[in-house]
């Protein structure tokens, strides 16, 4: 669609998008950007996987690139694995648990347990959230890691459940999220604990259902039914893939328009000299207002603090969210820290 | 480098000479942007197609 609404075309010639899955291996993943640089893409987007990411963020420094980091969340991405050439786009995982974390504790929610995947990004999230609870004056009791790809999570349940931590904190992806929150209920964790998801999208809420999902909070960066804008947009990727849009969606569109723009200002592909475009334009779009990428790469923007509703108060399939509050960039993410990455000033 | 070659017809006695010719001048000219398709900007997308593509139900019980 960014390619389309940006006239197909950039510095004369016709844009041309490749596209591959990585199956979530990071040898598969870095292997594949590695030949797609060497044949002459000029940006990757989205790459997901944080193990992917890291290496990623190498390549385009090496061969002169651009990497846009969409649906990866770590936070060391602008921290000890930055790089010169990558942009953290919408969010990471600090922003992710701000929210959410937050929420709990204002809620009488001191006491953590987390359930974190066993690679990079799971234990990334699980130490910046516990930086982040015992700032708040809470406290973790423990946790279990569980490997990537797992599916029955009884044992991990049974130790949140026995931890008698009143918040059970998931360090894990979207692709866990749904499967856990089922499965937590089947051990009727809730109402006694909470249950809080640090990384979930709006299709994770529609595959969990209302009556299980109701009351999750996730911070996001889009929400399709904010405002006309984003509804406007919603309604266009609605017809054409039969389903509302993601955080990662919208912020796919807006980073490729957002790079494209670069391009065609810069009148070139040279990785450094687009990179240096895109860090001194404004970024504003239907879902950012006056967002700008720092140094380090982190897009600075705000993040919106959301609940699930009730089956009651949902009036239409989509209608899925409440949005509590806005969460300011300055205080959604963290500072830039030049101690680790010495591209941060 | 996409090359079109048309207006002769390799079958009849004519046709064959004009092809060899046309055939011969493509290959003399190859090295410039005449006849060819221009050349792509091209930008990648990496993930986990089902990250993005997703919907419901989810993946595994």
């Amino acid at each position: 669609m960014a390619i389309e609404d940006f006239g197909g075309k950039v510095l004369d010639r016709p844009i041309e998008l490749v596209s591959a899955d990585h199956l979530n291996k990071p040898d598969i993943g870095i292997g594949l950007a590695r030949k797609w640089y060497d044949e002459d893409v000029h940006a990757i987007f989205d790459i997901g996987i944080t193990s992917v990411a890291i290496g990623v963020q190498n390549l385009a420094k090496e061969k002169n690139k651009v990497a846009v980091f969409i649906s990866s969340s770590s936070s060391d991405l602008t921290g000890k694995y930055c790089g010169p050439n990558g942009i953290h786009w919408h969010h990471n995982n600090f922003s992710q648990a701000f929210g959410v974390v937050k929420a709990a504790i204002d809620a009488g929610g001191k006491d953590f347990f987390f359930m974190t995947v066993d690679y990079a990004f799971g234990h990334n999230i699980q130490r910046d959230t516990t930086a982040m609870i015992e700032a708040n004056g809470g406290k973790v009791l423990g946790a279990t890691p569980h490997p990537f790809d797992r599916t029955d999570y009884s044992s991990d349940l049974l130790k949140a459940q026995s931890s008698r931590a009143k918040v059970i904190a998931l360090a894990t992806t979207s692709v866990h999220v749904p499967s856990i929150v089922k499965q937590a209920d089947e051990f009727g964790i809730r109402p006694a604990q909470i249950v809080a998801p640090l990384s979930m999208t709006l299709h994770d809420v529609k595959s969990i259902g209302l009556q299980s999902a109701q009351g999750l909070m996730e911070t996001t960066s889009y929400y399709w039914d904010q405002n006309d804008e984003t509804r406007t947009f919603a309604k266009r990727f609605q017809e054409r893939f039969k389903k509302m849009p993601n955080m990662n969606h919208a912020a796919a569109y807006g980073a490729v328009m957002h790079y494209l723009k670069a391009v065609q200002a810069s009148g070139t592909g040279d990785g450094n000299i687009v990179m240096a475009k895109m860090k001194e334009t404004p970024i504003n779009d239907f879902m950012t207002k006056n967002g700008r990428i720092r140094p380090d790469g982190q897009v600075m923007r705000d993040q919106y603090l959301l609940q699930v509703k009730t089956p009651v108060e949902s009036k239409s399939e989509w209608d899925l969210y409440k949005v509590l509050a806005t969460v300011p960039a300055e205080v959604a993410f963290q500072k830039a820290d030049p101690a680790a990455c010495s591209y941060a000033k | 480098m996409t090359m079109t070659i048309s207006a002769t017809n390799p079958a009849r006695p004519l046709g064959k000479a004009l092809f060899a010719l046309s055939l011969s001048a493509a290959v003399l000219i190859g090295g410039s942007s005449w006849g060819q398709t221009k050349e792509t900007f091209k930008i990648g997308m990496l993930n986990e197609c089902r990250a993005l593509s997703r919907t419901f139900p989810a993946p595994g019980p």
